[in-house]
């Protein structure tokens, strides 16, 4: 449904690429851009970034005792808020294609001393090397674009949660007003690669996260992937007016 | 499909904000921290019909925990105005404020007034969650810009009420000022004794007229 019609390519930004190159590409730029991640993030975003995980965590319901599963979950924001919340009782798994996002990942949550329910697994999101129904709640949080094949992965997630639980994917989509679109490409496309430059020297991989973001699916599209996946009660939420929307799904 | 009408961008700013105001004045109030302890799992539900927010706050042990969305069901909700609330906090007799107002209780009243006591005496510092937020110096910019706000609205106030009160009592002669009202209490007042007087010595005549 996302992916472009020839069965074996794939998009990479606008690029076309064939898709078995596409994960090998994706993790060229995280390998690139992994040590300055959090402060690249925080500078996008002025911040804001830190809400739209928090309202995530909201919708989440994550209670003591639950397991978690932080797909694409980098360096950690959300896994580091999940432990609190899981308590001693619960596990939170964090997970990432990526070993070098996993690394300073795992570095930084050790770092604030959170290792006792924290547990660290590379892992590729269209093959959850899981049991089935293991899981309470699973989020991903600006992971889903950079999937080859996101069908799979949904399939793969909605195999893996208990039923009840609930997956929340948290992504860059669609703005809802045209001026904030006009805005917001203005942004991506000269000042965040111009950023990428600055702080990372590395402008192509910020050009790839403002293509890879147009590429990604819209708000309904989204959702109606994840029902042909097999959710229930599938809604979305738009934030900061669509720029970023969290969407929600129940395993039935 | 956004279930609130403000975004939840800027409600999720507006309660971290405050969420970390509050800790941060908590961190300094051992006492607040302890009677804090006591709600610890109770969830508060406060939904402001007027203008139309909804929030739930759920102690910790250490700390108070503000939320947009909550998955459960709450043990204590209110629902009422903005400015119902407002007289619910400052009050000095929670219970009472909670029997004769208008806001609408259901679930535990008990956890509410230990919440009330304990909110009513926290004393906000905006500037540190403000420059965690935004850095040192936009934090200090805008704690001070918040203060000098504050400051201003309490001064504007003061102004608007005395000058409205000056207005109805001196320029447009609607109202009596209070000195003059308090001669007119004084004035019916003694009137009042005299007619009691005028009537005992009536009473009085009266009888002196009928032995006669």
């Amino acid at each position: 449904m996302s992916e472009p019609s020839e069965s074996n390519s794939t998009h990479f930004g606008y690029k076309t690429v064939d898709s078995n190159a596409k994960e090998e590409l994706v993790a060229g730029v995280f390998h690139s851009v992994a040590a300055k991640y959090d402060l690249m993030n925080d500078l996008m975003s002025a911040g804001v970034h830190r809400l739209w995980k928090r309202f995530t965590l909201e919708l989440s319901g994550v209670r003591e005792g639950h397991t978690v599963l932080d797909l694409a979950g980098g360096t950690g924001d959300l896994a580091a808020k999940f432990s609190g919340l899981v308590g001693t009782e619960g596990t939170v798994v964090l997970a990432d294609i990526n070993d070098s996002m996993l690394r300073v990942g795992r570095d930084k949550l050790t770092d604030l001393g959170l290792v006792h329910n924290i547990r660290y697994t590379q892992a590729n999101a269209e093959h959850l090397p899981f049991p089935d129904h293991c899981f309470d709640c699973i989020t991903i949080a600006f992971g889903l674009r950079n999937v080859t094949d996101k069908d799979a992965a949904l399939r793969s997630m909605q195999r893996v949660l208990k039923p009840g639980g609930r997956l929340l994917v948290l992504e860059f989509s669609k703005p809802s007003s045209k001026l904030l679109a006009r805005l917001y490409d203005a942004y991506s496309f000269s000042l965040l690669p111009a950023m990428g430059k600055l702080i990372a020297n590395d402008s192509d991989s910020y050009q790839y996260l403002a293509e890879s973001i147009r590429k990604h699916p819209d708000q309904d599209t989204l959702k109606d992937m994840m029902v042909e996946a097999g959710f229930a009660r599938c809604e979305y939420y738009n934030m900061t007016g669509g720029i970023v929307a969290v969407h929600r799904g129940i395993k039935p | 499909m956004s279930h609130s009408p403000i975004d939840p961008t800027l409600h999720t700013a507006a309660l971290a904000g405050l969420e970390m105001a509050i800790n941060g004045a908590l961190r300094w109030d051992p006492g607040s921290r302890q009677k804090l302890q006591q709600l610890a799992g109770h969830v508060f539900h406060f939904q402001c019909q007027s203008p139309h927010l909804s929030l739930y706050l759920l102690p910790t042990r250490e700390q108070l925990r503000l939320c947009a969305v909550f998955e459960g069901s709450a043990d204590t909700t209110l629902t009422g105005s903005a400015s119902d609330f407002a007289m619910l906090a400052r009050a000095s007799d929670p219970a009472n404020a909670l029997i004769n107002g208008e806001l609408q209780l259901q679930g535990d009243s008990g956890a509410l007034i230990t919440l009330q006591s304990i909110v009513k005496q926290l004393d906000l510092d905006w500037e540190a969650p403000l420059a965690n937020l935004f850095g040192d110096v936009i934090g200090h910019s805008l704690g001070r810009g918040i203060r000098r706000g504050l400051s201003f609205g309490r001064r504007a106030m003061t102004g608007a009420t005395s000058a409205l009160s000056e207005f109805l009592q001196q320029e447009s002669e609607l109202l009596a000022s209070p000195a003059q009202l308090a001669l007119f209490y004084s004035e019916v007042s003694q009137l009042s004794m005299r007619a009691d007087r005028l009537e005992a010595r009536i009473d009085k005549l009266a009888r002196s007229k009928k032995q006669q």
